[in-house]
């Protein structure tokens, strides 16, 4: 059975469903990371695994205990949040030692617990300081010794770095994982940002308007997006519309709005066509001045043209299509208003079918 | 951008205000200095003489008594009042939460002397006792919106995901409220203790209905002798209300800062 479950669980405020329907599994030891714009439902579901919420409908089970009914601080859950949340009265030591003082920890073990827990955040010379007197970043890590001193089930991450600078955010991501890693303990994360979901997660759930859209490892969801809003939310899409038929060689066309033809690749052989998407990623695109028929390829004008020192960011008109081209540096550099064509293999991208 | 010159017109009207606001009261001090046994200013000698009378009129004292004991009930029961429900209006939203909100600040739009009038008819039409009681109760009715007021203000400034943390580490309500909300409002109940304080002993619209000869405080006492004396009694009493309430908004000031009690800082 899985560490944290979480069966069809909905909430809804009023007229406004802020989650519905989602089920998911969580296992020991896991990083799982809750992704999606804001409104999507995340932080929500992040509130109702912390008890702070009751769901409307469905049952959350951790380690095996439903916990319908059970209040947060019988849960044994260590929580951070965006805005660090530090007892401004107490001393670094104190809050990090609240949570063992709450527990009735004798205050010898709470002490040698609490400078093992800040020397895992090297933050141990800074035990008297108070809240105010530290920075953000410092401000964080009492957060996270304060939350795993106790020695919690279950580690919640509510957008924990978005208050951080940009390049500390990198940096505290990576000691997050670190010592997750190292303790071990189940952790959800809720973020809007992908690129830090996908550089420390095991998997991912990118969620939109209170459903869960797709659950994976940073790979398939980058390589195999489930459905356009994956797609795009992910990295950079090109996304070209259009009615999937079965070719007569048994593959299939894509044909776009504008009557061009693109080959694709599709797993379902029962496949027999309907409107379908096709999502591929800037690099899988490639910029030739001639053309190249025996791939997928399609005539173009370059709108613009971003040197981003090691790639090239290209926006090309094609037809109707808008799309974003990503070159390596020595492949040359075109010029506005160049007629290129813009060419990728059959295998490249994912063909996104409309459900019937 | 405020030029250097507007700014010193600004200072000067700013002090010229607070002189109107002050002098009447400076007035009153200087003038109960006088060794004269009428009202003048300026006073013609100065002596401590007719602070020496005051101690001698037992009405006067017992009036101090009166109304030192009820500002200090008035003080405690507002706040403690004040605190559940500042905290209830803050940190949880429920149905007709606006509706109590407003049902609560009634008192402020409430003239002092209808009040006082309309409590008086209630008591007496129920045939129930009008004495110190009905005293306290006005008091507590008129005090408690700036004891709401207060706790609240003080419970915004305070970070509401603090008490989520606190649960979630371990702590039910009561001990979240114990350990950390109680030592975050702390200031803005000590704030609110002195407030009510410095308006119930001060009184004087609510307290001339529902005041009996054995149950007047010291407002209501001189008001009623400025009726019939003028003499310079009245300004050595007045001059130790005001000392009094200086004293009172000094402590205001050191344990919470009177800037932040109207939201300024």
């Amino acid at each position: 059975m899985s560490h944290i479950e979480l069966r069809d669980i909905s909430k809804r405020y009023g007229d406004v469903t802020a989650v519905s329907h989602l089920s998911l599994r969580v296992e020991q030891g896991e990083f799982l990371a809750l992704l999606g714009p804001s409104g999507c439902g995340k932080t929500t579901t992040l509130q109702m695994l912390a008890g702070f919420v009751e769901p409307s409908d469905g049952e959350i089970v951790i380690g095996e205990r439903p916990m319908s009914g059970v209040p947060s601080h019988k849960r044994n859950i260590g929580v951070m949040f965006q805005s660090y949340a530090l007892f401004p009265h107490l001393s670094v030591f104190d809050n990090v030692a609240f949570g063992l003082k709450m527990r009735k920890v004798p205050s010898d073990e709470s002490a040698r617990r609490v400078r093992q827990a800040l020397d895992l955040v090297q933050l141990g010379t800074l035990d008297q300081r108070f809240p105010r007197e530290l920075s953000g970043g410092q401000q964080q890590r009492v957060a996270l010794a304060r939350a795993i001193v106790i020695e919690p089930s279950v580690l919640l991450l509510d957008e924990p770095l978005s208050n951080l600078d940009a390049s500390l955010r990198e940096q505290m991501r990576f000691e997050i994982r670190e010592i997750q890693k190292r303790v071990g303990i189940t952790t959800v994360f809720v973020t809007h940002d992908q690129s830090e979901a996908m550089a420390v997660a095991d998997r991912l759930v990118v969620m939109s308007q209170g459903h869960i859209r797709q659950v994976g490892t940073a790979s398939e969801i980058y390589e195999t997006p489930a459905d356009v809003f994956v797609a795009s939310f992910i990295g950079q899409a090109n996304l070209l519309r259009g009615q999937a038929q079965r070719a007569p060689n048994g593959d299939i066309e894509l044909r776009l709005a504008d009557g061009a033809v693109v080959a694709a690749k599709y797993a379902d052989r029962g496949y027999g066509g309907g409107p379908a998407t096709l999502a591929l990623r800037p690099e899988d695109l490639h910029l030739a001045s001639d053309a190249r028929p025996d791939t997928n390829q399609l005539p173009g004008t370059v709108t613009r043209v971003n040197y981003l020192g090691s790639t090239l960011n290209i926006g090309v008109r094609a037809g109707d299509h808008a799309l974003t081209v990503l070159a390596p540096r020595d492949a040359g550099i075109p010029a506005e208003g160049d007629n290129v064509f813009v060419y990728w293999p059959s295998t490249a991208g994912t063909l996104i079918v409309e459900n019937a | 951008m405020i030029t250097r010159t507007a700014r010193r017109w600004l200072g000067a009207f700013t002090f010229l205000v607070c002189l109107c606001a002050v002098a009447p009261v400076l007035v009153i001090v200087i003038e109960s200095l006088t060794s004269a046994n009428y009202v003048a200013f300026p006073p013609p000698g100065l002596s401590f003489k007719w602070y020496g009378e005051t101690l001698k009129r037992p009405e006067f004292i017992d009036s101090m008594f009166v109304s030192l004991a009820v500002a200090l009930a008035t003080s405690i029961v507002s706040t403690a009042l004040g605190t559940l429900t500042g905290i209830a209006l803050v940190r949880y939203s429920f149905r007709g939460r606006g509706l109590l909100q407003s049902l609560f600040s009634m008192p402020l739009s409430l003239p002092g002397l209808i009040f006082g009038l309309a409590l008086l008819q209630f008591v007496t039409l129920r045939n129930l006792p009008v004495n110190g009681w009905t005293l306290l109760v006005a008091h507590i009715i008129i005090t408690m919106p700036f004891a709401i007021r207060f706790v609240s203000v003080a419970l915004l400034g305070v970070n509401a995901n603090v008490e989520l943390a606190a649960r979630s580490l371990g702590a039910n309500p009561w001990a979240a409220f114990r350990h950390v909300t109680f030592p975050l409002v702390r200031p803005g109940m000590v704030a609110s203790l002195v407030f009510a304080f410095i308006l119930s002993f001060d009184e004087v619209a609510a307290s001339l209905f529902v005041s009996t000869p054995d149950a007047m405080t010291l407002p209501v006492r001189i008001y009623v002798y400025i009726d019939q004396n003028y003499d310079p009694l009245i300004t050595a009493i007045s001059s130790v209300l005001v000392f009094a309430a200086v004293i009172a908004l000094v402590i205001i000031e050191r344990t919470m800062g009177m800037g932040k009690l109207f939201g300024l800082r």
